[in-house]
């Protein structure tokens, strides 16, 4: 992006080169928490890879429409989560579901902990709208109020989405032993 | 009287470490007597983000996407010249063919042949009818 950027100050387009600038920002900064973020929404590497190359490419033509509008760490996790979604009801559409070992493998190569696989296995078993919930607020970080925002419901609705989310992710880690 | 998914909500709050004493003693009580959120009072305070920042503690993936996003950004705008190119051709094109025809005087042509005929219009005149009577002479026999 940083070459975009030059190429773009070389031909005089200041704007244009603002634009990569903020991109090239908003990636560094980013990308390596989003695409965690991602994979475990998807339970997959590539897949969620492809996701946060798409949210970039979007806050790519924001900016490019209008450089000057803020975009915070939370336009990217709503964009990310509302990208996952499509993805996970698209693979349920098409009937393809993720093998666990592909999951595993997904997920042992960096990281080796039972814990982190059978969370992502429990993860697995979530309707979309209430693995969001639980990712924007207990993976993410955000507050209720501020998950509400990102998923345009209330905050008394995100809640009671962590908790039925809770309720089966107990009962699937309670049956894996 | 308030609904289960009132307190659904507070037990969602307690395991994300944000209801007050209050709102807790009041899931208790409510658990009590409902048999499906009995089996949420084990809930910690905050155990589902604990759960998730122990996880996260472990993660080690680090993945960078920069070049691959500058990759498609470049392409992107490579497609997008590439049909404003052909966009501007095929207007080109057009413009020509357009002259062309125009310049060979076919749509005048056109014209004419698509514009209808004056219909015929009868005279509201009654018509008449003139008889020329010829009077022959009488035929004599040849002699």
């Amino acid at each position: 992006m940083a070459e975009l950027a030059q190429s773009a100050l070389a031909l005089g387009l200041d704007r244009e080169c603002e634009t990569h600038l903020r991109l090239e920002r908003l990636v560094l900064d980013h990308q390596e928490a989003l695409a965690r973020y991602v994979r475990r929404f998807l339970g997959e590497r590539d897949a969620s890879l492809d996701v946060v190359q798409d949210v970039f490419l979007a806050a790519h033509r924001v900016l490019r429409a209008d450089a000057d509008r803020p975009l915070t760490a939370g336009w990217l996790y709503k964009a990310a989560t509302n990208l996952a979604i499509s993805h996970l009801r698209r693979r349920k559409r098409r009937g393809i579901a993720v093998p666990l070992s592909e999951i595993g493998a997904a997920f042992s190569a960096d990281e080796s902990t039972a814990v982190s696989l059978d969370l992502q296995r429990a993860l697995g078993r979530l309707v979309p709208e209430q693995l969001a919930c639980v990712m924007l607020t207990a993976y993410a970080g955000y507050s209720s109020a501020e998950a509400a925002l990102i998923l345009g419901i209330s905050p008394e609705a995100v809640r009671q989405r962590v908790c039925r989310a809770m309720r089966t992710m107990r009962s699937d880690l309670r049956e894996t032993g | 009287m308030r609904s289960h998914d009132y307190f659904e909500g507070l037990c969602g709050a307690i395991a994300l470490g944000e209801a007050t004493r209050y709102e807790r003693a009041l899931f208790l009580l409510h658990a009590r007597r409902c048999s499906l959120c009995a089996q949420d009072t084990a809930v910690r305070d905050g155990e589902l983000r604990a759960l998730a920042r122990e996880v996260r503690g472990s993660e080690r993936w680090q993945p960078t996407v920069r070049q691959t996003v500058s990759v498609r950004i470049q392409e992107g705008q490579a497609r997008g010249r590439r049909r404003t190119m052909q966009a501007l051709g095929y207007a080109c094109t057009a413009s020509l063919l357009l002259n062309f025809v125009c310049s060979i005087g076919f749509p005048q042509r056109l014209i004419a042949a698509l514009t209808p005929l004056p219909q015929p219009q009868l005279s509201s005149v009654p018509l008449r009818v003139i008889a020329d009577v010829v009077v022959h002479a009488p035929r004599v026999p040849a002699r």
